[in-house]
């Protein structure tokens, strides 16, 4: 899919400045590749977002700079702001048709496992992304990997993915990607004794102090 | 209840707790989280009353993944004491939290259910937080 944004060259840098940006619906950014220099940019908040909900970190995006020859870039990163989970900074990662990528794309997990459904187990995706390197234009849009047919103990690790020749995965082959582990035992209430919680052992280091001595006494 | 195995030194100062999480304010391992929106010292009482709180109402399947861990003494004069005569007793453990801090994650159960689970542990709590998912 072809997505497209606008996107304004900005001279003006620092985080009051940035702030300004933000107040009035902008959003900084920045454009960076290989063999150019680097464009501080600002964007349209609510084009951005849909963009990121629409294409994610994995599609070639054309960005319009001021009117000029559009660029084509990955977002390579975007930064959160850690409260309100908004996105306060991009960065555009300007690819070339004929130069290898490194990039993450997200894996999907589809279908209920026949060990969650009918035996109580707890499906653990211990991965959410896998990390490929390719060029721009093979970029797989993402992973769906189905679990429906797992059953309690069963797993799922790279190397059981399978992509064209023209993708090659980066992550360890034996790096698991979904389990389906035995439902956890449930808690039976301990009896409530009186009791204090253990204390804590001290590190000792070098020579025992008087006042080291007297705490422990303490 | 989470308290250290060992310790370097028995009773810490108090600090401040100044500015926002820089780590740990997204979500890591599950599906949902629940979010600090204010400083404070969480005890470890609270942190596992609100473990039990989504844990029994999760009932079976799922996971639940604890971000913080109450590796701070704090200490309180003992009641009817003069000023003076050194730090009291310590009393407990607290984590430190700021704001956009992470505390639980949930993941392997339905968005109703874990949305429910984490509300209740909310209640356990002494900050004001809020429900986060995967979602932007």
């Amino acid at each position: 899919m072809h997505y497209q944004i606008n996107v304004t060259a900005r001279e003006q840098t620092g985080k009051g400045f940035c702030r300004k940006l933000r107040a009035k619906g902008l959003m900084p950014g920045v454009i960076y590749g290989h063999g150019m220099e680097t464009i501080p940019v600002s964007i349209n908040f609510k084009e951005f977002m849909d963009i990121l909900r629409k294409a994610g970190e994995t599609s070639i995006i054309e960005l319009n700079i001021n009117n000029k020859e559009p660029v084509n870039a990955l977002i390579k990163e975007y930064q959160l702001n850690p409260i309100y989970g908004n996105v306060t900074h991009v960065d555009f990662y300007a690819v070339r048709a004929d130069e290898i990528v490194t990039l993450s794309i997200p894996i999907h997990i589809i279908g209920d496992p026949i060990g969650v459904k009918q035996n109580g187990g707890i499906l653990e995706i211990i991965m959410r992304e896998l990390e490929i390197e390719c060029l721009p234009t093979d970029i797989p849009e993402k992973l769906e990997i189905d679990v429906s047919q797992m059953n309690i103990g069963d797993e799922i690790v790279v190397s059981d993915v399978h992509f064209s020749e023209k993708v090659k995965i980066l992550n360890k082959s034996d790096s698991a990607i979904a389990l389906v582990s035995a439902p956890a035992v449930e808690e039976v209430a301990p009896v409530e004794v009186a009791e204090t919680p253990a204390e804590p052992e001290v590190i000792k280091k070098g020579k025992e102090t008087q006042a080291s001595k007297e705490e422990e006494e303490e | 209840m989470l308290q250290p195995k060992k310790v370097k030194y028995l009773k810490h100062q108090r600090g401040r707790m100044k500015g926002k999480a820089t780590r740990g304010s997204t979500l890591a391992f599950g599906d949902f989280g629940l979010k600090t929106l204010e400083p404070f010292w969480i005890t470890a009482q609270q942190i596992e009353a609100a473990r039990i709180a989504i844990t029994r109402h999760v009932k079976r399947g799922g996971k639940i993944w604890i971000r913080i861990f109450p590796d701070k003494a704090y200490t309180k004069k003992p009641a009817e004491t003069r000023m003076g005569k050194g730090k009291g007793p310590r009393v407990g453990y607290v984590a430190v939290v700021k704001p956009g801090r992470i505390i639980f994650e949930i993941g392997g159960v339905n968005g109703t259910l874990a949305r429910e689970a984490l509300k209740l542990a909310a209640y356990k709590l002494p900050c004001k937080t809020s429900i986060v998912s995967r979602n932007l």
